[in-house]
């Protein structure tokens, strides 16, 4: 039996056909190198994604475009199909990003060239982190092995903090879009956590991508919560890395930057406490000599005193010694006592005898 | 037992504590009393440090729109 012919009006055949795309084709992903690349009425955008043999046109809006895009680049667009009311079969793109390691950084050195005159990497613009945070904010993926590393560190070295965990996906089409709603979730809470933390493990440049995102990197710029990254490995580098305040340069370094080690801590304490031992010891030191000082300086006085009260003795003894009338005798010389007139008799007193005499003669000596 | 609450806190009290031994206001005569006090406080915290958990909050919502 033969099939019967459908006829329809145009605008019939359009819809009809759109609507077998749609069932066919909900969402297609397109891999292909960018040609023709034109923006119009800075709202439209237009290029065509081809290969060797095909090439198809695509359509999307300015605000759908989140890496910067140029001709030749290898992209991936995801989109849905569709004939316009003209006829024209193109492909109404939802997201692009580029493909493959050379548009991967063609991408990202356009963007960052952009933002970096935006001055949205100025190092004037970073903030310290807070030394010893007890509210986290973490924007991760709970499956991801960097998560877990992350939150085992954080364990280890320190205890006593509140996480707060926002689980997005942290690759793929989504994971900027919902990056950016747990960031501005975190920054319209009535109490603001100390610091922001994005977390994700190692990936390919493709994996990694999303941290490349224009509208993701902007957002982290302006954060109020200081933020800090902990996104792939040392060597991956990302616009995100570039517009946090912190670049961890992996999961578990962005927690060994974020808290102290509570072992580190135990050491600094017991240092402080067992520094304070010297200073008491130099203390009681200093008291003992300034102790030693006077003693030693009354016992000076003392001597000196004794010294003095010596000569003075000294002195009065040789006095004394020189005043003694024996003293005289012993040079010779004699006492008299008794009246010296002729006939009367006199006592004569040398240092080792006492004489009486008479006396014969008196006679006056003129000096 | 120290009235500050937090470890933060505790180290603050006992940097203030040890800053007092090297201060113009340091006496040998409480020199004793202090440093005992700054000893208890290192050991507080030690044991603080010890015993304080984290606690991880996965929040319900979904970001995907």
């Amino acid at each position: 039996m033969e099939k019967e012919t459908v006829r329809l009006s145009v605008s019939d055949f359009v819809a009809l056909t759109n609507q077998t795309l749609e069932y066919a084709y909900p969402s297609v992903e397109v891999e292909g190198e960018v040609s023709s690349f034109k923006v119009n009425q800075q709202k439209f955008v237009f290029f065509d994604v081809k290969d060797d043999n095909s090439s198809v046109g695509c359509f999307m809006t300015i605000w759908q475009l989140r890496q910067p895009i140029e001709d030749g680049m290898r992209v991936i667009v995801t989109a849905t199909p569709k004939l316009t009311n003209w006829g024209k079969f193109s492909l109404t793109v939802r997201a692009i990003r580029p493909s493959g390691e050379g548009s991967l950084k063609k991408s990202f050195e356009l963007l960052k060239a952009k933002l970096e005159k935006e001055g949205l990497f100025a190092l004037e613009r970073k903030r310290t982190l807070p030394p010893l945070p007890k509210h986290i904010a973490v924007v991760s993926s709970t499956q991801a092995a960097g998560y877990a590393d992350f939150i085992k560190i954080l364990d280890d070295r320190f205890g006593g903090l509140h996480i707060e965990v926002a689980h997005v996906q942290v690759q793929g089409e989504v994971a900027a879009d919902q990056m950016i709603r747990a960031i501005k979730y975190f920054n319209t809470q009535e109490e603001l956590a100390d610091v922001l933390v994005l977390i994700r493990g190692g990936g390919s440049a493709d994996d990694l991508s999303s941290f490349n995102d224009e509208l993701l990197v902007r957002e982290v710029a302006a954060s109020r919560i200081p933020v800090l990254t902990g996104i792939g490995h040392e060597t991956d580098e990302s616009l995100v890395d570039l517009a946090a305040d912190v670049r961890g340069a992996t999961p578990s370094n962005a927690a060994q930057i974020l808290v102290p080690d509570k072992r580190e801590i135990v050491q600094q304490v017991r240092h402080l406490v067992r520094g304070i031992i010297p200073t008491v010891e130099h203390a009681i030191e200093l008291e003992q000599q300034q102790l030693r000082q006077v003693l030693e300086a009354s016992m000076q006085v003392f001597h000196s005193r004794i010294e003095l009260a010596e000569n003075e003795r000294n002195t009065l003894e040789r006095v004394l010694a020189q005043l003694d009338p024996r003293a005289v005798l012993a040079r010779g010389y004699s006492i008299v006592r008794g009246k010296i007139e002729v006939g009367q008799h006199i006592e004569i007193e040398q240092l080792t005898k006492h004489i009486t005499a008479e006396v014969t003669n008196v006679k006056s000596i003129n000096n | 037992m120290s009235k500050a609450s937090t470890i933060e806190d505790k180290m603050t009290e006992l940097r203030a504590l040890v800053a007092w031994f090297e201060s113009d206001e340091f006496q040998l005569e409480t020199a004793s009393a202090k440093f005992t006090e700054a000893s208890k406080l290192a050991k507080e915290i030690e044991e603080d440090l010890a015993k304080l958990k984290n606690t991880v909050n996965v929040l319900k919502q979904s970001f995907d729109s």
